[in-house]
């Protein structure tokens, strides 16, 4: 394939990243009636009712949110592409991040589903409705050890890199690394039903979508700088960029 | 290193999973599944989804259970896709790494979805609300989430259309018909506003034209991939 048609595929599977995260936070945050999110400690009725005031605005919320929620794939396929070249052969890091990004990808676009189903009817009985909502958002939380090692992994191969152009500055690779850490107390949420540590809580809610935010457009950031290092050289030698 | 006979004869039955894909699904999930268009329409109200499910039971938990099986012919074929568009595609291929994730997300709706239905039809004494429900759940997940089967057509119609070479693994029409299954899809995020109409997961649009363009889509490109791999078993005999 001709090179500069690869690098421009990558270029944008690498803008990706903050492309999701703008996206995602006006469909999901904003729309969808997340920032934060629909508190744990609701009655059923209350619930019900939250979700009959804002019908219109949480289905499209999470209908876009399932939608814009897939930039994930490209966004990891880049990162992927950029990992195997520091990892070479035997790319073992490289796979842990593809299939946290994979898990990762389903969290960001199922989850959302789950909710539109929530919203889908408005004479819904109360406590299933409750049920589903529960099962969103503990699903949308507490899996996020794939994401944890989507980010590790990540920061260890960015680490490891020894060009003399580092894909990413090592503070990068390190933020990468405290962000998938980071998310380790959410494993304690379901035990919370109001309180900084439930799923709308100031530190399960702010303060972990503030680290990933972090990571992805620092991670993001570096690989689209990147792509345009790889375009402009083949520009300037009048010839097609190296793609390796 | 595995002999490269050996390794097109994988490549071959991986391609001839495309269609086989859509064989066995039409026959478990569309046929026994009663989904020639899904039966449980998102019109009914709770009792009468739950008498659609009670009349059924059998023949749904069979064709749902089997769909949940056969939906796994997805992951070979993405494999060989995978393996198929990285010759087009030389070192850095991002658009490999696409169709990869791409076709995991869709091996996941494709066998887990199923799995929901069996939930809804597992029990004759649940409440027709909590049936209604899950019925609810399983076909919005199944819908809405089409994205990530979108932009594994896309980046096989992309790779496609970048081939170089002078014999091309898809002809020209093969790669639009993936662009155009993938785009076909895009209405499908309006699906939850409507209970009845073209949009609904039983209509024209969501139903009818997204699962024409999907399974001539994995046929065709299946087709190609098969002939593909037989042109190079023949070469490496």
């Amino acid at each position: 394939m001709d090179t500069r048609i690869s690098l421009k595929w990558q270029w944008w599977a690498a803008a990706s990243g903050i492309l999701f995260e703008i996206t995602y936070a006006i469909f999901y945050g904003y729309f969808g009636h997340n920032l934060p999110p629909v508190s744990a400690s609701l009655s059923a009725a209350d619930l019900a009712s939250f979700y009959a005031a804002n019908h219109v605005s949480i289905l499209f919320g999470e209908s876009m949110a399932a939608f814009v929620g897939i930039l994930w794939v490209p966004w990891t396929a880049q990162l992927t592409a950029v990992m195997l070249r520091i990892e070479g052969e035997t790319p073992m890091l490289t796979l842990v991040q593809l299939i946290g990004g994979i898990l990762t990808a389903w969290v960001v676009v199922f989850c959302p589903s789950i909710w539109a189903a929530c919203a889908f009817r408005t004479d819904s009985d109360a406590n299933t409705l409750r049920g589903i909502n529960d099962l969103g958002y503990i699903m949308f939380n507490i899996t996020y050890m794939g994401t944890t090692l989507q980010a590790v992994a990540a920061g260890i191969v960015g680490l490891a890199d020894k060009s003399a152009q580092p894909l990413f500055p090592r503070w990068v690779s390190w933020l990468a690394i405290v962000a998938g850490l980071s998310f380790i107390p959410i494993t304690i949420m379901p035990f919370f039903k109001s309180g900084p540590w439930s799923w709308s809580g100031s530190i399960n809610f702010w303060a972990w979508f503030g680290t990933y935010f972090a990571w992805i457009t620092t991670m993001s950031w570096c690989m689209t700088a990147d792509v345009g290092r790889r375009l402009s050289q083949g520009v300037r030698f009048g010839r097609p960029a190296l793609a390796e | 290193m595995m002999s490269n006979r050996l390794s097109l004869r994988y490549q071959l039955l991986s391609a001839h999973c495309g269609v086989g894909f859509a064989l066995l699904y039409a026959i478990f999930w569309v046929g026994f599944g009663h989904n020639l268009p899904p039966m449980a329409s998102p019109d009914l109200n709770a009792s009468a989804l739950a008498a659609v499910y009670a009349q059924n039971r059998q023949s749904i938990l069979f064709g749902d259970s089997m769909a949940a099986l056969v939906g796994v012919l997805w992951i070979p074929w993405t494999a060989q896709l995978a393996v198929a568009i990285k010759r087009i595609e030389g070192e850095a291929s991002v658009l490999t790494y696409i169709n990869l994730l791409g076709g995991a997300l869709t091996a996941w709706v494709v066998v887990f979805v199923p799995a929901i239905w069996v939930t809804a039809a597992f029990r004759d004494d649940m409440p027709p609300d909590i049936v209604r429900a899950i019925n609810d759940l399983g076909f919005i997940l199944f819908n809405l989430t089409y994205a990530g089967t979108s932009l594994q057509a896309f980046a096989a119609g992309a790779a496609g259309f970048a081939d170089p070479r002078a014999k091309k693994l898809f002809p020209r029409w093969v790669n639009w018909w993936a662009i155009l299954t993938g785009l076909s899809f895009v209405p499908i995020t309006a699906m939850p506003f409507f209970k009845t109409g073209p949009f609904a997961w039983n209509g024209l649009v969501t139903f009818w034209i997204g699962f024409l363009t999907f399974f001539v889509w994995c046929c065709s490109m299946g087709i190609c991939m098969a002939r593909e791999a037989k042109g190079l078993l023949r070469q490496a005999a």
